[in-house]
C-alpha cells in the first residue's frame, strides 16, 4: 500500500509541475502551418492576381462596368444593369484592394527595403498607385493617408485631389527606383513582365500618364505629360502592355470565363449600343467581341435594361476570343496609352497638334486590332468616315473618346470610367431603373460596412459628395 | 457487416436466455402501497442481481426470486424497504413517504450530491425518456424538456447538426454551445461540416454519435457557477452524460434489448402554385434544349402559360413521344413525391455482470437511417464497455471505452447550391413532375459543347442538373471512427482522505469526401475533395479529497487537484478542381493544366490547471460550496496566460431548518451563487504573431499577408454569473417547482473585430467585446390526478433570456454571417443576431411608397429583425392507466425572426402560391404614391404580378422576406403498453414494453410560411436565423420494443 501512496504523490507532484511549467507554451503556440518570414518577391504574384480578379469578376467589372458602359447587356437577372448593384460585389472590390492588394504591397515594399531591392520597391509603388487609383475612381474620396496605420482602426478619408497627388508621387518615386534597375525580380513571381524591370518602369510612367489624363479637366497637366513624353519611358508597343495572362483551368482562369462557362451564366450578351456602333463603322472587331446568332452571321444586341429571358439564343453572346480562360486581364494596354497621347496632343497638352494626335490615334486602333487578333483591316477601318481622324479638334475629341470606348471592350470598369470622363459615346440611362438613379451611375456606393465600422470618417466623407453616398454623386475629375 | 451484427445479436440473445433459464426461481408477488394507496411504478429488485420489475397500475408486482433473496422496493421520495423472501409467495410492502428524500444529482467532476445541498440550477433527464421516441441526434431529444435549454436542429437531412445553447449566447464568435462531459470525459461536440448559405453539407455534432440506450441520465448544469470546475470551456454551461454501469449478477447476462423502427416524411413543404408552368410569359412555351434554344426553356421560373387549360407544348419529356407536344398540366405533389419515406432502424443490446468487488457492462448498438432525400443515408455503430474493480480495501479502479463508427454514403447539400435538390423546386417549372426524372438512365444525354454535356436531360439545363442523377453521382461521403475512454485509480489514504488519478482520451479520425461528376453545373469538369481530420484530446487529472466533521453539526470537505489538457487537431485536404477521366475520384486523376490544391495543418493547444473546491455544511440545512481554479493556456501570450477564477454558492433548506412536516412541504430550499469563469473564447492557437500565408495555384507559389491582424497583447476574457433560486416539493411530492433568476456578464471578450479594410485588415484581434445575459427559468410539475389505476402528470418549463451586446470596443457592428443581401450582425445595445438589410421606402406613417405601381426600395441598410427568441418553453404530459402509458411533449420558441430566401426566390420565380395574386388581372400594391405635390395618396396603379413579385421579392430588398420565427411544436408522443407481469412469470423476461412513438408530429403554431421556423444552415453562430432551400424537417412515426431481463 505504501507503494501506491508513493505512486499517487508522485503523480500529483508531476501533474502540478507539468501544469505550472508553461515555459514551452511559446513553442506550443508557434504555428507549424504558416511561415513567419518570406522573401519580398513571393508576395508579388498574389497582389496582381487578387487585384485583377477583383476588378474583372463578372459581378463587378462585368455587371457594373461592362453593363453601365453599355458594351454588354443581360437578357435576365439584370438588376445591376438597372443600377441596383449587389453590395457584396461592391464590398469585395474594396476589401480585396485594401486588405490584400495594398496591405501586401506595403509589406512587399518593407521586405524589399530590408533586402535592398529597389526594383521590388518600385513595383510595389506601381501596384499601390494602381490600386488607389481604381479605388478613388470607383468610390470618390477614400482613406489614403491613414491607410494601414497601426492602431488606427477608423481611417479618415482623403479628397480625390489629395489621393491623386499621392498617386502621382508614388509613380514618380517608382520611376526613380526602377531607373536604378537594382534587385532581382524572379520571372516565376512576376506574372506581368517575367522580371523585366524596364517594362515595370514603362508601366509606372504610363500609369502616371493615365492618372494625369484622368484629372486633366480639373488640373493643368500639360507640363508633366510633356515631360513623360520627353522621357521616352512610356509603353511603345503591345509587348509593353501590362496584363495578367490567366491559366486554362479553374480557379485561375479569366474571371469572365469562370462566370460564364464554369458558372453557367449565359445571360451576358452584347449590347445593342455596341452592335449598332460597330456595324455603323463596319468594324471587324464585332466578330471578335461577339458571336453571330445564326449561320447567316447576324449580330443582334440586347437593349440595355430590357429583359428577354424567354430566348437566350436570339441575342449575340460574347465572342470566343473573350470567352477564353486564358484571356489576359489587362492592367494597362499600349493602345490606351496611345489614345491618351492622341488626346493630349489634340487638347494641346503636348506639342505636335493634330498631326501627332492622328499618329497616336491610328497606332492606338492598330494596337487594339492586333490585341484582338485582327491582322488586316486596319487600313479599311481607318478610312471609315466615322473613324478616320480628320477635321477639327472637336470631331477628333469625339472619335478618340469613342474609339477608346470600343478598345476597352472586356475591361468593364475601365470602359465605364473612361466613359464617365470623356462622355463618349453618348449613352442614355436605361428606362427602368432604381429609384433616384436617373442617369448612368457615376460612382459606386461605399463598402456597405463603412457605415458600421468606420462611421465618423464615412459620414464626413459623404458630406463632401454632391449627392451623398449615392450612385449619382459626381466625382471630382468629372467636372 | 450489417447481417453479421444481426447474427451476433441473435446469438447473444439466445445465450443469455439460457443463462437465465438455468436458474431455479419461484415467482413471488405482492402489492406496494403508501399512505395514499397502491403505488404504481415502484421498483422492485432482487438485491445483488439485475432482476427487477416495477409495479403495475394496481401497485402489483411479480418477480422471480429464491428463498433467502432480499427484495428491495424503492420509489421516488420514499425510503427503500427491504423484504426477505422466505417460504411464502406473497409480500405486500408499505412505503413511507418523504422522510428520507435524497434525490441525487451528478455534478461537476462526476461528484454525486444530494439535491438539497446544491446552490445552483441543475436538472436531469433520465435515459429512459430518450430511448423510446428516439432522435438520431441526442441533442434534439433535450429540446423542450428543461427550462432554458435552447435546441435548434438545422434541417431534416440525415446527419444534420443541432445547436444547444443554455442561458443565451455569451460570446460573439466563439463557441456558444454547452460543454458535453460523458462519464467525466470532455466530449468534443463540434460539427465539422461546411454547410452555409451557399452550399456545402452539414455534418453531425459530436454527441450525435451517442446512443440513448447507453445513457443512465443527462444532467444540465446551466450556469457558469456549476461549471467553474470544468475550466474555461464551461462558461456556456455543462451537460453531463452518465452512462449505465454493470449491475450485480453472477453470470454475464443480457440486461436489456431495445429495437426501434421509425418512418419519416416531410413535416413542412412549401405551398406551391399549380396554375402556371415554366416560362417567362403566359403566351407560349417550347422546350428545345432546356438552355434557352426554345421559348422559356432556359428559365427556371414559372411565369409561363396556364396549366390544366387543355394546352399542349413540347416539354422536357416530349422525347418519349417522338418530340410531340405533351399536355401542359399541373402536378401538385411533384415535390412531395420527390421525397421518399425515411426509414430509421436501431437496435441495442446490453449485457452486464457484477459481484461485490467488480462490475462490468457491455453494450452494442447500431442504427441505420435512410434519408427522405433520395440516395442519402447515415449509419451508426456503437460499442460501450465499462468496468470497475475493487483491488483491495483501499484501492478502486475503473475503466471505460466507448467506440463509435458513423458512416454515410451520401449526405445532402444545403443552402443555395445546385447540389441541393430543393433549389430546383424553388427556381422551378411547376409543370414538371419531378419523380419522372428518376429514370434518367434511359434519357438522352445533353450534347457535347453544352454546359451539362454528357449528363442526362433535365427540364432545365441552364441552372440545374437532373436531380436524381445529381444525388446518385455527386456524393458527400463521411466516415468517422471515434474512441473515448478513461481509466482511474482511487486510493483511500485515510478514513477521510482519498486520492483519484484519472487519464481520459477523446480521439477521432474522420474522412469526408465530395464528388462532383463531369457535367455538373458549376463544375463542368467535375471535382474531387477529400478531407481527413484527426482529433485527439488527452486529460490527465489528479484529485485529493478530504472530508471531515469539524465540530458538532459542522461538516467540511476539501478537494484539490490538477489537470493537464492537450488537444491536437490535424487536417489534410486535397482538392482536384477538374477530372481527367470521368467518374474516377482520386488525386491522381487531375485534368491536365489544372492545379491540385492541397493543404494540411497541425494545431496544438494545452491548458494546465490547478483547482480546489469544497463544501461547508451546518446540520442538514445549510450548505456552502466554494471553488477556485487557475488555468494556464497556451493560446494566450505567455505574459498573460495565467488566470484565476473563483466561485461560491450556497443553499438553505428551510423545510429542514423550520422542521416543516414533510407531508405538506417535503422540500423548501433557497439557493444562490456567484461565479467567475476565465476563458479564451474564440481565440485559437497561433493568433498572436504576424504570419504569412502561402498558396499554390495555377500561377505557382504565392505568399500573402493575412487579412487578420494578430495581437500579442491579448489577455483572458471572463464571464461572471450570479444566480438565485427556489426549489419546492409539496403535498407528498405531488407538486414540485424550481425557479431561478440569473445574470451573466461576459467581458473582455476575445474577438477579431471587423474593421474597415482601409485600416489595412478586415479583422483585428483584441479583448474588445462585452455581452450581458439575464433571465429566469421556471419549472413546475406535479401529479394532477391520481386514482386507483390512473395517474396524470404534468411538467411545464419556461425560460426567458434577455441578451444584450454591450460593447464592441467602440465599433458599431460585427458581421456574424449572412446570405444574399441580408447580414447577421452583433450590434451594441441590441440582442445578439440582428438581421440587417434593405427595406422599402416609407412615408411618415409607415406606408410603403410606390412609383409606377412598384414599391420603392430604400438603399440604406437597417436592422430588420433579430434572431433571438423572447422565450422558450415546454410542456410534458404523462398519463398512466393500468398497463398503458401515454406521454407527449410540446415545445415552444416564441419571438425571434428568420430571413427566408426561399420565400424571396419562390415569389420572384413565381412558384410559391402567393405569386398567383393578380396573375391575370394585375394587382395594386398596398401603400401610397406621390400626389405630385410633395405629399402622398393611396397607391392605385395596377401592375403585373411578375413585375411586382420581381421587385418586392428577390435579392434587392430583404424586408419582405423577414418573418417571426415563433413556433409551437408537438415534439413527441409515445403510447406504451407493458405486458402484464403475470404473463412473463415463467420466462426469463421481467418486462416487455411495446410503444408506438412519434416525433415532430406537427407544428401547432407558426408565422413563417412554407418552411419550418426551426432552421439553420448548420449549428454555427453565423448560420442561424437564415433559410434557403431548407431540407424539410422530418415527421417520424415508429415502434419501439424494450425487453428487460
Amino acid at each position: 500500500m505504501k507503494k501506491i501512496s508513493i505512486l499517487f504523490v508522485s503523480i500529483l507532484s508531476l501533474s502540478i509541475l507539468s501544469v505550472s511549467c508553461d515555459a514551452d507554451f511559446d513553442k506550443v503556440n508557434t504555428s507549424p502551418n504558416r511561415p513567419t518570414a518570406v522573401p519580398a518577391h513571393l508576395l508579388l504574384g498574389n497582389i496582381v492576381r487578387v487585384n485583377q480578379n477583383a476588378i474583372y469578376g463578372m459581378q463587378q467589372g462585368g455587371d457594373m462596368g461592362m453593363c453601365w458602359s453599355q458594351q454588354v447587356s443581360k437578357v435576365q437577372y439584370n438588376d445591376e444593369e438597372k443600377y441596383i448593384p449587389r453590395f457584396a460585389a461592391i464590398d469585395l472590390v474594396w476589401n480585396s484592394l485594401y486588405a490584400t492588394v495594398l496591405t501586401s504591397s506595403q509589406a512587399m515594399y518593407d521586405l524589399a527595403d530590408a533586402e535592398g531591392n529597389d526594383n521590388l520597391k518600385g513595383i510595389s509603388l506601381v501596384l499601390q498607385a494602381n490600386a488607389f487609383q481604381i479605388l478613388t475612381d470607383l468610390y470618390g474620396p477614400i482613406p489614403f493617408s491613414e491607410f494601414n496605420k497601426p492602431g488606427n482602426l477608423k481611417p479618415a478619408y482623403d479628397s480625390q485631389e489629395t489621393v491623386y497627388i499621392g498617386i502621382l508621387k508614388m509613380l514618380t518615386d517608382a520611376d526613380a527606383l526602377l531607373a536604378n534597375n537594382n534587385g532581382a525580380v524572379p520571372a516565376s513571381s512576376d506574372l506581368v513582365f517575367k522580371g523585366d524591370a524596364t517594362k515595370w518602369r514603362k508601366l509606372a510612367n504610363s500609369l502616371k500618364l493615365k492618372a494625369l489624363m484622368r484629372i486633366s479637366k480639373v488640373k493643368s497637366v500639360g507640363v508633366e505629360i510633356q515631360a513623360l513624353v520627353n522621357s521616352g519611358n512610356l509603353m511603345s508597343s503591345n509587348a509593353d502592355s501590362a496584363q495578367l495572362v490567366y491559366t486554362a483551368a479553374q480557379p485561375d482562369a479569366n474571371p469572365i470565363y469562370e462566370t460564364i462557362v464554369f458558372g453557367a451564366r449565359e445571360e451576358y450578351k452584347l449590347s445593342s449600343v455596341l452592335v449598332d456602333k460597330l456595324q455603323s463603322t463596319n468594324d471587324p472587331r464585332l466578330a471578335v467581341f461577339g458571336s453571330p446568332i445564326n449561320v447567316a452571321g447576324d449580330f443582334v444586341g440586347n437593349i440595355p435594361g430590357i429583359e428577354n429571358p424567354g430566348s437566350y439564343k436570339s441575342f449575340s453572346a460574347i465572342g470566343d476570343f473573350y470567352i477564353n480562360p486564358k484571356l489576359p486581364g489587362v492592367i494597362l494596354s499600349y493602345a490606351q496609352v496611345e489614345f491618351y497621347l492622341a488626346e493630349a496632343a489634340n487638347e494641346g497638352y503636348i506639342t505636335g497638334g493634330l498631326v501627332t494626335a492622328a499618329e497616336h490615334y491610328n497606332s492606338a486602333i492598330n494596337a487594339n486590332f492586333v490585341f484582338n487578333g485582327i491582322t488586316s483591316g486596319t487600313v479599311a477601318i481607318l478610312s471609315e468616315p466615322n473613324v478616320a481622324f480628320s477635321g477639327t479638334q472637336v470631331d477628333a475629341r469625339k472619335k478618340i473618346g469613342e474609339q477608346m470606348w470600343v478598345s476597352l471592350f472586356g475591361q468593364g470598369f475601365e470602359a465605364w470610367t473612361e466613359w464617365r470622363r470623356t462622355g463618349y459615346p453618348a449613352l442614355m440611362a436605361v428606362t427602368t431603373h432604381a429609384p433616384g438613379v436617373d442617369t448612368i451611375p457615376s460612382r459606386l456606393y461605399y463598402n456597405s460596412n463603412e457605415v458600421s465600422f468606420n462611421n465618423a470618417s464615412y459620414t464626413k466623407a459623404i458630406a463632401t459628395l454632391s449627392a451623398g453616398d449615392k450612385l449619382i454623386s459626381r466625382l471630382w475629375w468629372m467636372n | 457487416m450489417r447481417s453479421k451484427f444481426k447474427w451476433i445479436f441473435t446469438l447473444l440473445l439466445a445465450l443469455s436466455m439460457q443463462f437465465s433459464f438455468a436458474q431455479q426461481d419461484k415467482t413471488v408477488s405482492g402489492v406496494v402501497s403508501d399512505a395514499t394507496g397502491p403505488l404504481p411504478g415502484a421498483n422492485v429488485q432482487v438485491q445483488g442481481t439485475t432482476r427487477g420489475t416495477s409495479t403495475d397500475a394496481d401497485g402489483k408486482f411479480s418477480i422471480k426470486a429464491k428463498s433467502g433473496d432480499v427484495l428491495v422496493v424503492s420509489f421516488v421520495g420514499s425510503a427503500d424497504v427491504k423484504v426477505s423472501v422466505g417460504g411464502g409467495n406473497t409480500y405486500n410492502v408499505k412505503l413511507t413517504q418523504g422522510t428520507n428524500l435524497e434525490n441525487v444529482i451528478i455534478t461537476a467532476l462526476g461528484i454525486k450530491k444530494s439535491e438539497k445541498s446544491i446552490g445552483y440550477a441543475a436538472q436531469s433527464v433520465k435515459g429512459a425518456a430518450l430511448t423510446e421516441a428516439r432522435e438520431s441526434n441526442l441533442v434534439n431529444a433535450l429540446s423542450g424538456r428543461i427550462a432554458g435549454v435552447q435546441v435548434t436542429n438545422s434541417s431534416g437531412a440525415v446527419g444534420s447538426s443541432s445547436r444547444i445553447v443554455l442561458r443565451g449566447n455569451s460570446s460573439i464568435t466563439g463557441n456558444n454551445q454547452a460543454l458535453f462531459v460523458v462519464d467525466g470525459i470532455p466530449f468534443d461536440n463540434s460539427a465539422t461540416g461546411n454547410a452555409g448559405s451557399d452550399g456545402g453539407r452539414d455534418l453531425p455534432n459530436g454527441v450525435a454519435s451517442i446512443s440513448p440506450d447507453d445513457i443512465e441520465s443527462v444532467t444540465v448544469l446551466k450556469g457558469p457557477n456549476a461549471a467553474a470546475l470544468y475550466g474555461l470551456r464551461a462558461s456556456n454551461g455543462v451537460i453531463i452524460i452518465t452512462t449505465k454501469t454493470g449491475k450485480k449478477s453472477k453470470e454475464l447476462s443480457v440486461v436489456s434489448f431495445n429495437t426501434n423502427i421509425a418512418f419519416s416524411d416531410p413535416l413542412v413543404l412549401p405551398s406551391y402554385q399549380n396554375s402556371y408552368g415554366q416560362g417567362t410569359g403566359p403566351e407560349y412555351f417550347e422546350y428545345v434544349d432546356g438552355a434557352g434554344s426554345g421559348y422559356g426553356d432556359g428559365t427556371d421560373e414559372s411565369w409561363g402559360p396556364a396549366l390544366d387549360k387543355g394546352l399542349s407544348f413540347v416539354q422536357w419529356d416530349s422525347f418519349k413521344y417522338g418530340g410531340k407536344p405533351t399536355p401542359y398540366v399541373s402536378h401538385p405533389n411533384n415535390v412531395k413525391d420527390f421525397y421518399e419515406t425515411g426509414i430509421s432502424q436501431s437496435n441495442n443490446i446490453s449485457l452486464s455482470a457484477g459481484s461485490e468487488t467488480a462490475n462490468f457492462r457491455m453494450s452494442v448498438g447500431n442504427s441505420n437511417e435512410k434519408g427522405m432525400v433520395p440516395f442519402t443515408d447515415f449509419k451508426k455503430l456503437n460499442v460501450s464497455l465499462n468496468g470497475n474493480l475493487k483491488l483491495g480495501e483501499r484501492l478502486n479502479s475503473g475503466a471505460s471505452v466507448l467506440y463509435f463508427n458513423d458512416k454515410s454514403n451520401n449526405l445532402p447539400n444545403a443552402g443555395y447550391n445546385e447540389g441541393n435538390a430543393q433549389l430546383q423546386f424553388i427556381w422551378s417549372g411547376r409543370n414538371v413532375n419531378f419523380p419522372d426524372l428518376r429514370n434518367w438512365r434511359s434519357f438522352p444525354l445533353n450534347p457535347a459543347g453544352s454546359l451539362t454535356a454528357g449528363t442526362p436531360l433535365n427540364w432545365n439545363n441552364n441552372f440545374e442538373n437532373n436531380p436524381y442523377w445529381l444525388l446518385e453521382n455527386n456524393k458527400n461521403t463521411y466516415s468517422r471512427d471515434r474512441v473515448t475512454g478513461s481509466a482511474f485509480l482511487t486510493y483511500q489514504f485515510a478514513k477521510n482522505l482519498t486520492g483519484t488519478a484519472k487519464v481520459s482520451l477523446d480521439h477521432y479520425s474522420q474522412i469526408a469526401t465530395n464528388k462532383q461528376a463531369k457535367g455538373t453545373i458549376g463544375a463542368a469538369d467535375g471535382s474531387y475533395l477529400e478531407n481527413v481530420r484527426r482529433y485527439s484530446e488527452v486529460n490527465t487529472e489528479f484529485i485529493l479529497s478530504y472530508k471531515t466533521t469539524i465540530a458538532k453539526d459542522f461538516g467540511f470537505s476539501l478537494n484539490g487537484g490538477a489537470n493537464q489538457l492537450r488537444r491536437i487537431i490535424t487536417q489534410t485536404q486535397g482538392f482536384v478542381p477538374a477530372l481527367e477521366l470521368p467518374n474516377f475520384y482520386n488525386f491522381s486523376n487531375l485534368k491536365s493544366g489544372s492545379t491540385f490544391a492541397g493543404s494540411n495543418s497541425y494545431v496544438e493547444q494545452r491548458i494546465g490547471s490547478v483547482f480546489g473546491f469544497g463544501q461547508l455544511s451546518y446540520k442538514d440545512y445549510l450548505f456552502i460550496d466554494f471553488s477556485g481554479r487557475n488555468d494556464w493556456s497556451s493560446v494566450l501570450p505567455v505574459k498573460n496566460n495565467s488566470f484565476f477564477y473563483p466561485a461560491v454558492s450556497g443553499s438553505l433548506v428551510l423545510s429542514e431548518m423550520l422542521s416543516i412536516p414533510s407531508t405538506t412541504l417535503s422540500l423548501l430550499k433557497v439557493r444562490g451563487g456567484w461565479s467567475k469563469v476565465g476563458g479564451t473564447g474564440a481565440l485559437n492557437p497561433y493568433n498572436l504573431n504576424k504570419l504569412y500565408s502561402l498558396n499554390n495555384n495555377g500561377f505557382g507559389i504565392q505568399a500573402t499577408v493575412p487579412t487578420v491582424l494578430y495581437n500579442s497583447n491579448l489577455k483572458p476574457e471572463s464571464v461572471q454569473g450570479v444566480e438565485y433560486g427556489l426549489d419546492l416539493r409539496a403535498f407528498n411530492n405531488r407538486l414540485h417547482f424550481e425557479g431561478t433568476y440569473y445574470t451573466k456578464k461576459s467581458s473582455d471578450l476575445l474577438l477579431a473585430v471587423n474593421v474597415s479594410a482601409a485600416a489595412g485588415y478586415t479583422n483585428v484581434w483584441g479583448n474588445f467585446a462585452s455581452m450581458d445575459n439575464k433571465g429566469v427559468e421556471l419549472q413546475l410539475g406535479g401529479t394532477v390526478l391520481k386514482a386507483k389505476d390512473f395517474a396524470f402528470e404534468v411538467d411545464l418549463n419556461f425560460a426567458k433570456n434577455k441578451n444584450t451586446v454591450v460593447s464592441l470596443g467602440g465599433l458599431d457592428s460585427y458581421l456574424l454571417g449572412g446570405q444574399w443581401g441580408v447580414t447577421l450582425e452583433a450590434r451594441p445595445g441590441h440582442a445578439y443576431g440582428d438581421l440587417v438589410g434593405r427595406g422599402f421606402l416609407k412615408d411618415d406613417k409607415g406606408n410603403v411608397i410606390y412609383e409606377n405601381g412598384l414599391p420603392q426600395i430604400d438603399a440604406t441598410r437597417k436592422v430588420l429583425g433579430n434572431i433571438t427568441p423572447d422565450w422558450t418553453g415546454g410542456a410534458n404530459f404523462n398519463l398512466r392507466y393500468k398497463n398503458f402509458d401515454f406521454s407527449t411533449l410540446i415545445d415552444a420558441k416564441v419571438g425571434g425572426d428568420v430571413h427566408s430566401m426561399s420565400y424571396a426566390w419562390g415569389r420572384y420565380a413565381g412558384t410559391f402560391e402567393e405569386s398567383l395574386i393578380g396573375r391575370e388581372t394585375g394587382l395594386v400594391g398596398n401603400g401610397v404614391k406621390s400626389n405630385g405635390a410633395g405629399g402622398f395618396v393611396k397607391n392605385d396603379v395596377v401592375i403585373g404580378a411578375k413585375a411586382f413579385n420581381q421587385t418586392a421579392y428577390g435579392n434587392t430588398v430583404e424586408e419582405s422576406a423577414i418573418f417571426d420565427a415563433t413556433y409551437v411544436k408537438l415534439r413527441s408522443m409515445t403510447f406504451g403498453y407493458n405486458l402484464p407481469t403475470k404473463w412473463l412469470r415463467n420466462s426469463a423476461i421481467s418486462n416487455i414494453k411495446f410503444s408506438v412513438v412519434a416525433r415532430n408530429l406537427a407544428i401547432l403554431y407558426k408565422k413563417v410560411p412554407h418552411i419550418d421556423p426551426e432552421t439553420g444552415f448548420s449549428s454555427d453562430n453565423g448560420e442561424q436565423g437564415q433559410e434557403f432551400g431548407q431540407i424539410p424537417s422530418a415527421r417520424s412515426y415508429g415502434f419501439n420494443v424494450n425487453v428487460k431481463f
